[in-house]
Order: structure tokens, then sequence, then C-alpha cells
């Protein structure tokens, strides 16, 4: 079955951007299944995720939007389906005019520098072409100055009940604690939303699923410390995501086939870089989603593979004493912590830091680059700082390249490719 | 008393020089969410930083990037040049760019070769709740024993209830000038009004007091103003420079009015307080005080007060500024065109950087809006 492309349908309004992306991935899947069946697990989990989000409200679950660090797992437990708002714009970054439509509309209102991940939230609201409306939102007051004023706009356009959440600064034990106290009044909500009390078994089913998705999301980042890396670049940005989502089932199947397909790699010799591994690099920032394929590109034609990004890198937080309401409910505040793009970079710079010096004492880096989103503009304004502390403790300069991850018009591919070929080629000495 | 030095608006101000001279500290703040009267308590200055006339931040830049706030890069820039007489930093995550211009100047300070100097940066919650509240009073109670550890003083109630009731005076003296702008020929342009709440970052607030109570005394000898072909209002990002002002007013128009946190939301209400819960009864003034869109509870009351502060002193347009890459302030369009288009004020849109770029082409814009609002008679 060929591809189709549907995109003149969102152009013209005719079609939501929920029935775009479902049909969009549907047919990806379709395709793969008739010309490489292997690769259906990649399209799998998308074509999970995205369709229990349609088909929620016909299935009798009340659908969840939530923006930032949310305590997420608890959305699954009260069998509720999270709507991840963050998927929206990362599904519509590869067709340029489709995102172009959103982000041009959102403009009328708001700053142009404001992240294109906003834009393209707040445009598809604007428009009315979710497709779906949410039975209740949830959001953090992070990750960005962005997404701070997006999305009390989007509340106020949605009017549904809302719950919102601080997320402080400091990701010590006071920050804990606090993000504790607001996980149990975000219970409260919950309950009083879905008219249940929280089902203390229900939830035990949801950690034990987000033990397995954390354990198997470790392994998977612990999988690319080999040399050579074993999984192609484009794995990470998909991974990045995930931590929003790990009490879903369906990511159980996509990270042990990720896992089970690395270790094979690993295991007959090969690598992501076909013609061998050259160059491991660490991207602070990694989101090209408007053009994925510049990762298989460069590993291609310079063994130059992403083996980490300092963004989307996640540690583990398991829940232990599942009977223990307290414990479990600070691993949820854990979570939020954790979170990618909060535990980096939406707090004090000395955060980014130990992240970065995680991820180069371990992943065996020779390539540091800024591959920086210019929405996000707060991590480029401590650019200077990491690439200082970089060279100063590992004496590798650090590229700073400026992207639209999700504005294609910003910078198109060739130009990308180009830049980071030239820097490997002319500055980089292994 | 001479009181030009409320229309002074120079960096580091001879006042801050003179306290430091007395061997006593002075502090930079930046953003509004650091209580002063905290700092005051602890016989500390509290000078709230800006980078007034900042015309050159290409250091700033460099550390901060392109795609950044000119008005944050402008202050890093100016902590570079040690353009500030500052015996250090106190920060609040206000905005991700102001808590930027902590992480890189801790970086910067930090470095072997660099003068040792204190930083210190304090949390402030972006809603306003019981649980939030909690939060920020253990912030404050930890910045009061860093202050303490700083000036060696005791931070006692009635002293932080001494520094409220001054700060308070502050406030209501500020709100006293700023009910001269209702008049139908104010005396004072807005350029002045914002130099003369600008200046109160130049001094303590003893001394703004006195300033403030002398220039009131003297009110009635200003001559009004009567030349000007609009009132307008000013919203939008920072604005710390009363020369971008005075550009749109030497095209007709009048600042009467204006929502920034260098002006009339920097002073706010008065603080209330209760004896018994003192640091509870500031960190629910800060929490509550409505300064910018930075809290994501407070837009509704944000655009109320916008419209209601444009009736009040009859406005016949508002002028919306917002500085590049300054997010706080670029979303309240999706509403606030509409709700004044339904009452009729007209809106002008300006984007701008800290430096007194395009100034011809502002010109331009503020005099096309300025004939396009103007009443006959």
């Amino acid at each position: 079955m060929a591809y189709i492309d549907h995109s003149p349908k969102v152009l013209s309004g005719e079609m939501s951007t929920m029935d775009f992306i479902c049909t969009t991935i549907e047919s990806k899947l379709d395709y793969a299944l008739e010309k490489n069946p292997d690769t259906r697990w990649i399209y799998d989990l998308q074509v999970a995720t995205w369709c229990s989000i349609r088909d929620a409200k016909k299935n009798g679950k009340k659908v969840i939007a939530f923006g930032g660090p949310v305590p997420v797992d608890l959305i699954y437990a009260f069998g509720c389906q999270p709507y991840y708002l963050d998927q929206l714009p990362l599904s519509l970054a590869p067709t340029t005019a489709v995102a172009s439509k959103y982000i041009d509309l959102c403009e009328r209102y708001t700053n142009q520098s404001m992240c294109a991940l906003d834009k393209i939230e707040l445009g598809v609201l604007l428009a009315d072409e979710y497709g779906i409306t949410p039975d209740a939102f949830v959001y953090s007051t992070v990750p960005c100055d962005s997404s701070r004023i997006a999305y009390p706009n989007m509340q106020k356009i949605w009017n549904v009940p809302t719950f919102t959440i601080d997320t402080p600064f400091r990701r010590d034990e006071r920050g804990l604690r606090y993000l504790a106290k607001q996980t149990l009044e975000f219970i409260e909500f919950m309950e009083e939303l879905t008219g249940t009390k929280l089902d203390w078994d229900k939830f035990k089913e949801t950690m034990e699923v987000a033990n397995k998705t954390n354990e198997l999301l470790v392994k998977c980042a612990d999988l690319r410390k080999h040399t050579p890396c074993p999984l192609p670049g484009t794995l990470c940005i998909s991974n990045a995501c995930m931590s929003g989502q790990a009490a879903d089932p369906a990511m159980v199947d996509f990270l042990e086939k990720q896992l089970e397909t690395g270790q094979m790699i690993i295991d007959m010799g090969l690598a992501a870089c076909p013609n061998g591994e050259k160059y491991r690099m660490m991207f602070h920032q990694n989101m090209l989603w408007t053009d994925p394929k510049t990762y298989g590109y460069l590993e291609r034609e310079y063994g130059a593979v992403c083996i980490m990004d300092a963004l989307g890198h996640f540690w583990g937080n398991y829940y232990e004493n599942m009977d223990d309401k307290d414990d479990c409910v600070r691993i949820l505040a854990k979570k939020m912590m954790d979170f990618p793009m909060i535990h980096g970079a939406a707090g004090p710079v000395d955060y980014y830091r130990d992240r970065i010096k995680y991820l180069m004492d371990n992943f065996n880096i020779n390539v540091s680059v800024f591959f920086g989103h210019i929405g996000c503009k707060h991590t480029w304004a401590s650019t200077k700082i990491l690439s200082e502390y970089i060279f100063e403790n590992w004496g590798i300069p650090t590229l700073n390249l400026d992207v639209d991850c999700i504005d294609g018009r910003y910078k198109g591919p060739d130009e990308i490719r180009k830049s980071i070929g030239e820097y490997l080629e002319n500055v980089v000495r292994l | 008393m001479d009181y030009r030095k409320l229309f002074d608006c120079s960096i580091p101000g001879e006042s801050v020089s003179a306290w430091r001279a007395e061997g006593k500290k002075a502090l930079g703040v930046v953003c509004c969410h650091v209580p002063h009267e905290i700092l005051h308590a602890a016989n500390i200055l509290p000078v709230r930083l800006r980078a007034t006339g900042c015309e050159d931040y290409a250091e700033g830049e460099v550390w901060m990037s392109s795609f950044s706030c000119s008005f944050a890069k402008s202050i890093l820039q100016f902590f570079i040049e040690g353009r500030y007489d500052l015996d250090g930093l106190i920060c609040s995550d206000g905005c991700m760019q102001a808590a930027r211009i902590y992480d890189n100047w801790k970086w910067i300070s930090e470095k072997p070769e660099a003068k040792k100097q204190f930083n210190y940066e304090i949390g402030v919650p972006r809603k306003s709740s019981p649980t939030t509240k909690e939060f920020y009073k253990e912030e404050l109670f930890d910045l009061i024993s860093e202050m303490e550890k700083q000036s060696g003083e005791k931070v006692t109630d009635e002293k932080l209830i001494e520094s409220i009731e001054l700060y308070n005076e502050s406030r209501r003296l500020v709100k006293k000038v700023l009910e001269l702008q209702k008049e139908k020929h104010p005396v004072l342009t807005g350029t002045e009004a914002l130099s003369l709440m600008i200046s109160s970052t130049n001094m303590p607030v003893e001394e703004y007091i006195e300033l403030l109570r002398a220039f009131l005394a003297d009110v009635t000898n200003r001559k009004p103003i009567t030349d000007y072909r609009a009132r307008l209002m000013l919203i939008g990002s920072a604005m710390d420079d009363p020369n971008w002002v005075k550009v749109i007013e030497a095209k007709g128009g009048l600042f009467v009015a204006d929502t920034l946190c260098h002006g009339t939301m920097y002073f706010g209400n008065e603080m209330e307080y209760d004896k018994s819960d003192i640091i509870g009864s500031i960190a629910d003034y800060y929490l509550n005080r409505l300064v910018c869109p930075r809290m994501i509870d407070n837009r509704d009351a944000l655009h109320e007060y916008i419209l209601n502060t444009a009736k009040e002193y009859q406005v016949d347009g508002l002028v919306y500024q917002k500085m590049q890459n300054c997010e706080c302030w670029g979303g309240e369009n999706v509403f606030l065109e509409g709700e004044l288009k339904e009452v009729g004020i007209p809106l002008l849109n300006l984007d701008r950087e800290q430096k007194m770029a395009n100034v011809g082409q502002l010109e331009v814009r503020a005099e096309a809006f300025v004939e396009m609002i103007e009443k006959e008679g």
C-alpha cells in the first residue's frame, strides 16, 4: 500500500491534526509491513500511542492533555489517557508546510522568538484543529518561558478542568518535598475529575510498567556506551520523549525490541555507522525533528554518530516500596525533576554541567556539539559556560549550531549537514 | 530640597557608592521577587539592577548568545565591565533569562583570576497557593540567614516591620505622584515619571522618600503639559531607558500610565502584614503582586488591571513594547488585543532591543500611531 500524503487536507482545514498524524503513521506502518516488516516495531509504538489518544473517548477513557513534567504515571493509574502535547509538534515537524501553518497562525499573536513547539501547540488550538478536546489539562510552570506563556492561554481557550504544578529551580530535598506535596494535590484533582478514589492496586500495575520501561530506557542508553555505538542517533531523539509516557505498556515492546536490536548489532560486530565509527558525538541538545534523516547521513558519510544528548538523557527512577504511599509519591516527584528538558535545562546550570560530566565520563565522547534549538533561549544562554567546562575538563571544543527543531524553514538539512561535516573534518582532531 | 536626583538614571548612582564608602554592603538584585525589605532589615542596600544606556552588549552576548534577551545580556555586560559598584548579586528565577544572568556571572566571577564576590539565587514559585507560599517562605528564611551572614546584623521581626513601613511609605508617595498623571494637563512627562521611578534603584529608600516628599511639595510650581496630542499607556517587557519613551513623546504622545516592572508595577500596592507571620506576609505580597506574566495564574488579573488603568487615566492608546526574546511578555495579545478592541482602545505593538536601535523606525511608527488616535480639540 502506497504512502498517502494527507497534508493538503490539513492545510485546507478539512482534516484535524489528530487524524492527520494517525492516518500518516498508519499508512507508514502499512508501507513498512509491505517493504520491510523488520522495522514495524518503530511504527507500532507510534500507532499505539496516537490511536489510543484518538480513540480514548470511544473507549470510555478521559483524555488528559499535559505539558512539561507532571505525574503521568498517575494518569494511567486513574484509567485515563495522557496526551503529551509535545508529541504534536514533534510529529508535525517533518511536514514543514503543515508545521508552518500553525507556527504562522500563532505568530499573529505571539513573539516570533517563542519556541516553535509551543507555537504549534497554541497555533493548532487557535485554528481549532486538535481534533480532540481533552477532559482536563495538566501543566507545569517549566520547561521554559515559552511554555509558561502558551499553556495559560491554552487553558483559557480549552476551558476544561486544569491542574498546574510549580516546578522549583532546585533539585534537592526541599524541591522534592515541594513536588511531592503538589503530587498529593494532583491525586485529589484526579479523584474529583474521575469521581473515583485512586485504586492502589491499579497504580501498582502502572508502577510495574513504569519500572520496566525505566529499566529498558536506561539499558538502551547504556548500550550506547559501547564502542562502536550499535544504535543510530535517531533513537536518541525518540527515546528522549519517552519518559513522559513511561507507564504506557506499548513502550515496553518498543524498548525491548530496541535493546534486542542493539545487542544483536553488537553481537554481529556491526555498528550504527555502516562504514566504521570515527566520531562519537555528544549533543548538548538534540532535537532535529524536522529532519531525522540527518543522523543517518552523518553516520554514513562521516562515521559520526550521536551517542547521547544532555537534554534527553534519562536516569531511571524506580518504585521500590510500592505499598508505601509516601515513597511512591516521592518517586513521582523525582521523576518530574528528572524529566528531559527539566533535569538539565530548567534550573541552575550546575545540573546541566553534572549531566554533561556523566556523559563525557561514561560514553567515550570525542566530539561536542551544541545542536541548539533557537527557541530554547535559556539553554543557549548557558552555551559558553558549558563549552568552557567541556574544554577545560576534556580538552574538546564545542560546535554551537543553531537550528529550529520544529520549523524547517529556519535552516535546511543541507546547511546543517554541511556545518557539522565541515566541523568534523576541519576542526576536530582525534 | 533639591529633588533633581529623582530624574538621574546613571549607573552606579552616587548614593550607592556613598553607601559602600561607609563600609556597608550593597547587593545587586535581578528582577522583582527578591524582597527588598529583607535586605533593608539586614542593613544591606538592595540595588535593583538595570542596564540603562547600554549600547553595546557584545561580551554579554558571547556568554548568552544572540538568542537571549538583550536586557539580560546588558546586565551581564555591565557586570563584566565592572560598571556596577556592588558587593554581589542576588537573583531570583523571575524568568529564565534572569536566572542565566546569575549562572553566567557566577561562572565568570568564580574564575581563579576574578575578584571574589557574593552570588546567591532564590527560587520564586510561578503560581500562588498555600503550598507555593510555604516553599517561598523557606527560600526567604534562607535569604535572611544569608543576609545576616553578609551584614553581621540580625534580622528581627521588628526590623522587618520597620523596613516594610518604609517601603510602604515609598509606595504611597509614588502612588501620589502617579495620581497626578490623571490630570488633563499633567505636570510630568512619561519620560520623567519613568525616570522618577527608576531612580529609586539608585539610593536607599530613606533618601528616596525624602526626595519624593520634596518633589510633591513642589508640584504646584511645575508647569502643566498642554501640548500633547494623545494620552498613552506603556506596557510590556523590562523598560529601564527613559530615552526610549522620550522618542515617542517627542512625536506628541504623553505616557500617563504604565504596567512596567521598572515602573508602576515595581511599587505596587502597600504591603499588609500580620505581626505574627511577617515572612508569610512578605511571601504573600510578592507572590500576589501583579508585576509581569511570569506567573501562570495572574493573566486575567493583569489584563483587568491594564484595562481599568487605561480607563482611569483616560488613555487614547496603548503601546505594547516587547523586548526581542522576552517570552514572558510575548503572548499577551492572544487575549489582550481583543479585550482592548472591545473597549475601543487602540494598540501599538513594538519590538525592541535594549540598545536604542531603529530610532528612525520607532519615530515613524510613533508619529503614525499618535496621528491615528489623537482627538480633535
